[in-house]
């Protein structure tokens, strides 16, 4: 991945399955985790995650680009509902993906905490089941056989909560 | 390959938290259906707190069929009483605009709930979720605790000052900003109201229940006359209005974590003596009251908490713009909630909507709910009445034929207005 401004300070990240990504290290700190590590002078010129592979990294750095160079929010408010918007349809493009990207991304985001790509997956998750019964959920997302209710637990629940399931 | 693709269950609880916090609260309980894991979840302080820091606003009602707030001390028996309906009518921010949800979230019958049966309940407090009730007639003085969402509800013990005759009192509930306490703040004012020049009335006393202790204590004498509604939380403190006309500040501040009573700076008001009436509320975490004379309504607000110069007239209507339609000016008017845009949610006496309308700068009233009801400010929450140990924390009965929409008596109209779908604004 190649960057334009080519006089900026560059960081590499190297991704689990070995894929080298050279980035503006201002893209890079959108991670709050990656600007502690450099405040702190742990990191080298590359570095190595190896718990996310290149699909979800070269995702994540999209991302950290297009917000890296939008002004940011307490610049000037005069020129911001324009970038506003464009960072909104950004956003809402940018969480098209499949079910399992999304938790992939959104894992990736916990570890190198980016606060905003966090609530923006967040939010898409909970906008996909929002409308949708215990049963499509747990389809959508996934969700491990071993860990279901029983049918006697189910029925429980829904008795306790009565109210809310009409 | 199924095996290798990503669970939802592998992302840390709290980010799962952080997704299911941004669902409405029915969706919420659903999703308790979905795994264990949700279900322990929901039940975990992280996600509850994570919850109430994005929780909606709304208005928690208690619906009457009969009016409650005069016939305190008769018991007409020719009309049967059906008292207690508590309902949550949520205000909802969709596609930049806010506006009432027409369609209840939620609807409980207290007279399901032997406690509560034939019997008159009053809310006279609300903090993340939880609702203090006041059961108050026909020689009753009983306070609960009830979180609606958990239908969870507790009996607070008796308290040494018990309500006779035409006795006022004077509730507040709280949080303490550093203990974390919650706290009911009970004043009994067993005497007449002072006259000018009328000596000081001295039958008023304090009292404090913290939840999880079992007992009330007894915080002494209070030196001020106080408006008998409820007091709003607001910083740690419940706030009053002072009716003595001697007290340099008309507003009583009670601190929960201190536990200790002060006057607290009220609005530059100069016609005090010509006020018929006030109350005070929260609106956008700013501390504000109302004040209606013969020629005018006010809303004041405190801009910075506690700075007497931060008050300021917010909303002005004087009563010959408002003709004809100033029937409001003429009783209690309670301030409930603001909205981002500036709308503000009133009450007035015991049961109509006010809305100030910030474009129009008028007062309108929104025909939503039949009377007779009262209501509070509310926002829901999972904080559960087992949290507090020692408790006795009981369950609310519920109905099947009350869920969800507004009860309809058969043979009864229902103003087509109250079924009409979510998608009315205001």
């Amino acid at each position: 991945m190649s960057t334009s401004s080519s006089s900026s300070k560059k960081i590499v990240l190297k991704s689990a399955d070995n894929e080298t990504f050279e980035i503006d290290e201002i893209v890079a700190l959108e991670s709050q985790a990656i600007k502690n590590m450099i405040e702190d002078e742990c990191a080298d010129n590359v570095i190595p995650l190896g718990n996310i592979d290149s699909k979800t990294l070269s995702k994540i750095i999209e991302y950290c680009k297009k917000h890296a160079e939008s002004p940011k929010k307490d610049d000037n408010a005069d020129i911001d509902e324009k970038a506003v918007e464009d960072l909104k349809s950004f956003d809402a493009e940018f969480a098209k993906v499949d079910m399992p990207l999304i938790q992939d991304i959104l894992m990736a985001a916990n570890f190198l905490n980016i606060d905003n790509l966090i609530g923006l997956m967040c939010r898409t998750i909970a906008d996909r089941i929002k409308g949708k019964t215990p049963e499509e959920i747990r389809k959508i997302l996934n969700i491990n056989k071993n860990d279901l209710l029983s049918p006697e637990q189910e029925a429980k629940a829904r008795e306790e909560n009565s109210w809310a399931f009409d | 390959m199924s095996s290798l693709s990503p669970s939802i269950e592998d992302l840390p609880g709290n980010v799962m938290a952080d997704v299911l916090s941004r669902l409405p609260v029915k969706k919420i309980i659903h999703c308790k259906c979905v795994c264990k894991n949700w279900r322990e979840l929901v039940s975990d302080s992280y996600f509850v707190s994570r919850h109430l820091s994005r929780s909606p606003p709304g208005i928690m009602i208690v619906h009457n069929r009969e009016p409650q707030m005069y016939s305190d001390s008769e018991e007409d028996m020719s009309s049967p009483k059906e008292p207690g309906i508590l309902k949550w009518v949520e205000i909802r921010d969709e596609f930049g605009n806010t506006h009432l949800h027409r369609d209840l979230v939620m609807s409980f019958n207290l007279n399901l709930t032997p406690t509560f049966r034939n019997s008159n309940v009053l809310q006279v407090g609300s903090v993340n979720g939880l609702v203090c009730l006041w059961q108050y007639q026909n020689n009753n003085d009983n306070t609960y605790i009830c979180n609606p969402i958990t239908r969870e509800y507790m009996s607070l013990p008796r308290q040494k000052y018990y309500k006779k005759g035409r006795t006022d009192i004077v509730y507040g509930f709280g949080v303490g900003l550093l203990t974390k306490a919650y706290k009911v703040i009970r004043i009994f004012q067993g005497d007449k109201p002072p006259k000018p020049a009328s000596s000081r009335p001295r039958l008023l006393e304090a009292e404090v229940y913290t939840l999880g202790t079992g007992k009330w204590r007894h915080l002494g004498h209070v030196f001020y006359w106080l408006e008998k509604f409820h007091g709003p939380f607001l910083n740690g403190c419940v706030h009053w209005i002072v009716l003595d006309e001697d007290s340099p500040e008309k507003l009583y501040a009670f601190d929960i974590d201190n536990e200790t009573f002060q006057l607290f700076p009220s609005p530059p008001c100069e016609d005090w003596d010509r006020i018929r009436v006030q109350s005070l509320g929260v609106l956008n975490g700013f501390l504000s009251q109302s004040d209606t004379t013969d020629w005018e309504f006010t809303i004041w607000v405190m801009k910075e908490y506690g700075v007497k110069r931060s008050w300021h007239k917010e909303v002005v209507i004087r009563q010959n713009i408002a003709e004809p339609r100033d029937w409001w000016m003429h009783g209690h008017v309670f301030l409930i909630e603001c909205l981002k845009d500036g709308t503000i949610f009133m009450l007035f006496e015991d049961g109509g909507l006010l809305v100030y309308l910030p474009q129009k700068k008028s007062i309108e009233e929104k025909p939503l709910l039949k009377p007779f009801f009262t209501g509070i400010a509310y926002r829901p929450s999972f904080l559960k009445l087992q949290t507090f140990e020692s408790e006795t924390v009981h369950v609310l009965e519920s109905s099947r034929c009350l869920r969800g929409g507004m009860s309809r008596p058969s043979g009864r109209r229902t103003p087509s207005i109250i079924t009409t779908e979510r998608d009315n604004k205001m």
